[in-house]
């Protein structure tokens, strides 16, 4: 026992250290974590006093009843306007237009649903992007090559 | 009808999630099981022709622990909220039971390598001036007894230590493979045999970079490499890579006997979309050489001459190092090439060089832990003296 000092003060300091995560963590678990479940249940309630950024499904129709019309009837009839266009919320405000609507006309998002790939069912159109716009090795695929030859009408109504 | 179905994101399996990042990631957690593994067997085993590496393993060990996480940390998204998992863990969640794993190792091998030093940091202390003579006393927690009563004591508790070290190092690096063994939609990954396979290949791995650590270091200190100890590594060596590419190949053999549905996919993943990677580098190359090669050390040896022995035996280690991360490499990258609906296979992932999750980044990690040892080994001297050597094994 003479010799074991060194050994008894590493067990302490261990101990010491041990306290201090405890006490520590108990200090850093958020205040209202495990109320209603395992996560922190003030999360909510943060996200309830958000304001909305996205619109109702058919919210855009109450303008744009042309537009929702042709779109009803085409092939992109389940994708929501502000896949392509920006959140409701930077175009209106309180029934007000505020700006005008942004359009993502990039060739990426296209590609989001109809770049060929092996597990995607056939009943999307898909292709090869680079194949489809003849593009040699080592050329860029423009920014706005989809847009290019499929207009508005035929995305709305294809 | 067809709106309904086509009202959400699909296919939710055509990208490559997981990484090169997450390949190194059980490559470095192997490393700290398997160099720990060599260290016990001279602590806890008794293996005395093991001295002359028993604290460069312990050391190297750690030093790969203390990377271990940065592969994961590099790949997350959100890396500051990693800590959330062990402030409020979850026993459902796997990876929060990591960080419980992970601590109490790290405690373990810290505490070891302190006694392990504790003499040559009280000796260095008194050789010391300023604020290094300070910090290495304050590590020296006080104590200065480096008499042979507290020396056996500090052998005592090292045993124990590394006793417990030995489950702790196998559920450390098991656990690794049960990450993967428990992803049951993936068909190249879900199998018990996952944890086992990971284990053994992290054993391999471990005793190989002790080797090539061992043979460097003599090299740059000028000192004699052991004869007894190279041979008992290389013996190990064999053993442990001969059960881990056995493993991995009755893993295969009975996909493929077995005939399942899962094999009308991992069968042309093999046979195709990792071949060179699988059967070139992994079985062949990685396996088949270093396996001649150190069935030459341990079976012939009183036909090579010393230097032959260790240049063998130094590149079958280098190879067999290639082979686990290959192994690590086809597994992870390997398992997420196919749709986990067997339809067919994703295009092959080939890591970016320069970004977050890229080969650059992949290096500065795999090399920290070598400048860790060395700047270790500038304080304290991970080489065991010959002299001392000789005289416990004999």
């Amino acid at each position: 026992m003479e010799h074991t000092k060194h050994i008894w003060r590493a067990a302490f300091l261990l101990i010491a250290v041990l306290t201090f995560v405890i006490v520590g963590r108990h200090f850093l678990v958020p205040k209202s974590f495990g109320e209603a479940g395992y996560y922190r249940y003030d999360a909510l309630f943060e996200h309830m006093d958000k304001e909305p950024r996205h619109g109702a499904p058919d919210a855009c129709a109450d303008c744009h009843d042309d537009i929702a019309a042709a779109k009803a009837g085409g092939k992109h009839a389940p994708v929501k306007c502000e896949v392509c266009h920006d959140v409701l919320a930077s175009h209106v405000k309180d029934g007000e237009k505020v700006a005008d609507m942004r359009i993502n006309r990039s060739w990426e998002l296209c590609a989001y649903c109809h770049q060929r790939l092996v597990g995607r069912p056939a009943l999307v159109a898909q292709v090869d992007i680079r194949e489809h716009l003849e593009l040699s090795a080592g050329q860029a695929i423009p920014a706005e090559a989809c847009v290019q030859c499929h207009d508005k009408d035929a995305i709305h109504h294809p | 009808m067809h709106g309904q179905s086509l009202n959400f994101l699909f296919p939710n399996d055509v990208h490559i999630m997981w990484s090169l990042m997450i390949v190194l990631y059980p490559y470095i957690t192997g490393l700290v099981a398997g160099a720990f593994i060599v260290g016990s067997l001279y602590h806890v085993f008794g293996r005395s022709e093991l001295k002359p590496v028993s604290r460069l393993a312990m050391v190297a060990s750690l030093s790969f622990l203390l990377v271990a996480t940065l592969p994961l940390l590099s790949h997350l998204g959100h890396p500051e909220r990693a800590l959330n998992i062990v402030i409020t863990p979850h026993f459902t969640s796997a990876m929060s039971a990591f960080g419980m794993i992970y601590a109490a190792y790290l405690i373990l091998v810290v505490l070891e390598i302190w006694l392990l030093f504790r003499s040559e940091i009280i000796e260095l202390a008194a050789r010391s001036t300023g604020i290094k003579r300070g910090l290495l006393k304050m590590a020296a927690l006080g104590v200065y007894d480096i008499s042979d009563e507290a020396r056996r004591a500090d052998h005592k508790v090292v045993t124990v230590l590394a006793a417990l070290g030995i489950p702790a190092a196998c559920i450390l690096h098991g656990y690794v493979g049960f990450m993967f063994g428990s992803v049951k939609a993936n068909a190249f990954w879900s199998t018990p045999l996952m944890p086992i396979i990971f284990l053994f290949s992290a054993v391999t791995s471990g005793i190989a970079m002790i080797i090539i650590l061992y043979e460097t270091l003599s090299a740059v200190n000028g000192r004699k490499i052991s004869g007894d100890c190279l041979q008992s590594l290389a013996g190990y060596l064999w053993l442990f890579a001969t059960v881990t590419v056995t493993l991995e190949i009755l893993e295969i053999v009975t996909l493929s006997y077995a005939q399942d549905e899962e094999w009308l996919i991992v069968g042309p993943l093999i046979r195709d979309k990792i071949a060179f990677s699988f059967i070139g580098i992994q079985m062949v190359f990685g396996s088949l050489i270093p396996f001649i090669l150190l069935g030459i050390v341990v079976t012939l040896k009183r036909y090579l001459t010393a230097g032959m022995r260790n240049v063998i035996t130094f590149i079958a280690a280098l190879i067999l190092l290639i082979q686990v991360f290959s192994m690590r490499w086809n597994v992870v990258i390997g398992g997420q090439i196919f749709s986990k609906s067997g339809i067919g296979f994703r295009e092959n992932y080939v890591p970016e060089l320069g970004t977050r999750e890229g080969v650059a980044a992949a290096l500065c990690i795999f090399i920290i832990p070598f400048l860790i040892m060395g700047a270790f080994n500038r304080l304290l001297p991970l080489a065991v003296e010959d002299g001392d050597a000789q005289a416990r094994s004999h």
